[in-house]
This record gives structure tokens, C-alpha cells and sequence, in this order.
């Protein structure tokens, strides 16, 4: 089980709270700045793909995101209870295309792809489970 | 979110401050649209003040990148932050849309 757990509603305003309570558990774990970004930026695009993605009606539920830092591994996992949906087969965006003809889409998956070291997907039950892990060097001794 | 707007000759410039995530990235896209529709042609997106950007953040400058592009206009951004600056690397934003170091270099450019 992660170590903090966060129930949120599929509402963007919602983001910006859960940001804040896992900025503050990660500093509280001693995690380099980097680590925070990133727990931000996986959060944002998780729950992102969830709310605009996951879900048929127009209903309250409820996403959980976990996070946990221990050994210099960061561990992100957000599910949420929406339809079957794997954002790691969403095409990647291509990067070469020059800007001004850059098809807008699934940029967010691939930035969390590039960031992390592993990115999977489970269906467990009537759940959806994306789970993010980045190790990062532990800091020099002085 | 907070956005100041100043004016440099022709060059408007924005000082944009916290997260260019959702939320923040549809009160940044309102301003520059409306910027765009007043026939303001070069702008200097300031990202001292930004400690986070997202797709979302990230889409929010292509868009008027691209609109300028069509109409002879140029959007560039100075002062990005480490983790932001690897963001754009990694979107391959880097590649399109001109980054400098301070918002002093970018004005001149655009000048």
C-alpha cells in the first residue's frame, strides 16, 4: 500500500489540493525537488486521461492516488473506476512534426512515459490502475 | 494563477506566475486569445515565476504559436526552470518555440 493515499473527485479543481498534500508528504520524506515535479506532472496527466477520458455518465466519483517515496524511488499510482481504459496505448504524439502542424494529443501520456522509468496499466475488477515509478540518485555526500 | 501584462514598443510581455497545469492553462490561453484577437503580434511569455507545466500548460503555447505563425506573428518564453525547461524538451516544444535566458534577450529578438 502506498504510504499516502488521496481521494479525489473527477474534478480538475481538485488537482491543484492534491498537489499541495503530496508536495508536502514528499518533503517531509526528504524527496529531491525532482521527485516532487514529477509526482505532479503523473498526477496531473493521470487523473487528467481519467476525468476526460474514464467516464460514461455525468456522475461524481471518486479517483484514489497513491504516493509513496522510499529507498530513492518515487511510486505514483492512481486508479480510478471508470470504463477499461489503457493510456499507454494511446498513440504517441509525434515530436519532429514541426510546431505550427503538431497534432495536439496524447502528449501527456508520452511525458510521463519519458520521465518515469516504468509506466503499467492492471485492470483489477472494475478498476483501472496506472502505476509510475522513478528511482532517482540519492543525493552526494558531502 | 496570476498574469502581468507590460508593454515593450511593440513587444507586449507577460509575467506569468504558478502552475501551467488544467486550470492554469485555460486562464493563460483566455489572455493570450484575447491578446491575439487585439492584433498584438509579438509576445514574451515570462516563466520566472512558473514552478510547474503540464500537457495541458504546454498545448496552451502551441496553440498561439501556431496561430501566430499563420499571421506573421511570434510567440517566444524566457526564463524556464530546470524541471520546466525539460518538460519542453521532452514535448519537443524546445525545437519551435524560441526559449531565452531573460526576458531583456527575448524583447530584443522580437523588436
Amino acid at each position: 500500500m502506498p504510504e499516502l493515499i488521496l481521494e479525489i473527485a473527477n474534478d480538475f479543481a481538485a488537482l491543484g489540493p492534491a498537489s499541495d498534500r503530496v508536495r508536502e508528504y514528499l518533503d517531509g520524506r526528504g524527496a529531491p525537488g525532482a521527485a516532487a515535479f514529477l509526482a505532479d506532472l503523473v498526477i496531473e496527466e493521470l487523473v487528467t486521461n481519467s476525468i476526460k477520458y474514464g467516464y460514461d455518465d455525468a456522475a461524481q466519483h471518486s479517483i484514489r492516488v497513491g504516493v509513496d517515496f522510499h529507498d530513492d524511488q518515487l511510486r505514483v499510482e492512481v486508479c480510478d473506476d471508470g470504463h477499461a481504459f489503457n493510456p499507454l496505448e494511446q498513440a504517441a504524439p509525434d515530436i519532429t512534426v514541426p510546431a505550427e502542424e503538431r497534432a495536439i494529443g496524447g502528449l501527456g501520456i508520452h511525458l510521463v512515459r519519458q520521465m518515469t522509468d516504468d509506466v503499467r496499466y492492471e485492470r483489477r475488477g472494475a478498476s483501472n490502475i496506472v502505476t509510475a515509478t522513478k528511482t532517482f540518485p540519492p543525493a552526494a555526500e558531502a | 494563477m496570476k498574469i502581468e501584462e507590460r508593454r515593450e514598443g511593440r513587444v507586449v510581455v507577460l509575467s506569468v506566475e504558478g502552475r501551467l497545469d488544467h486550470a492554469g492553462a485555460e486562464i493563460f490561453d483566455a489572455h493570450v486569445s484575447r491578446l491575439i484577437a487585439a492584433d498584438e503580434r509579438a509576445l514574451v511569455i515570462d516563466f520566472h515565476g512558473v514552478d510547474f507545466v503540464a500537457s495541458m500548460g504546454i498545448r496552451a503555447l502551441i496553440k498561439p504559436y501556431q496561430a501566430l505563425a499563420q499571421q506573421g506573428g511570434r510567440i517566444v518564453v524566457a526564463n524556464l526552470g530546470e524541471s520546466v525547461r525539460s518538460v519542453f524538451r521532452l514535448a519537443g516544444i524546445d525545437q519551435a518555440v524560441p526559449i531565452y535566458d531573460s526576458v531583456g534577450t527575448a524583447v530584443a529578438a522580437l523588436a
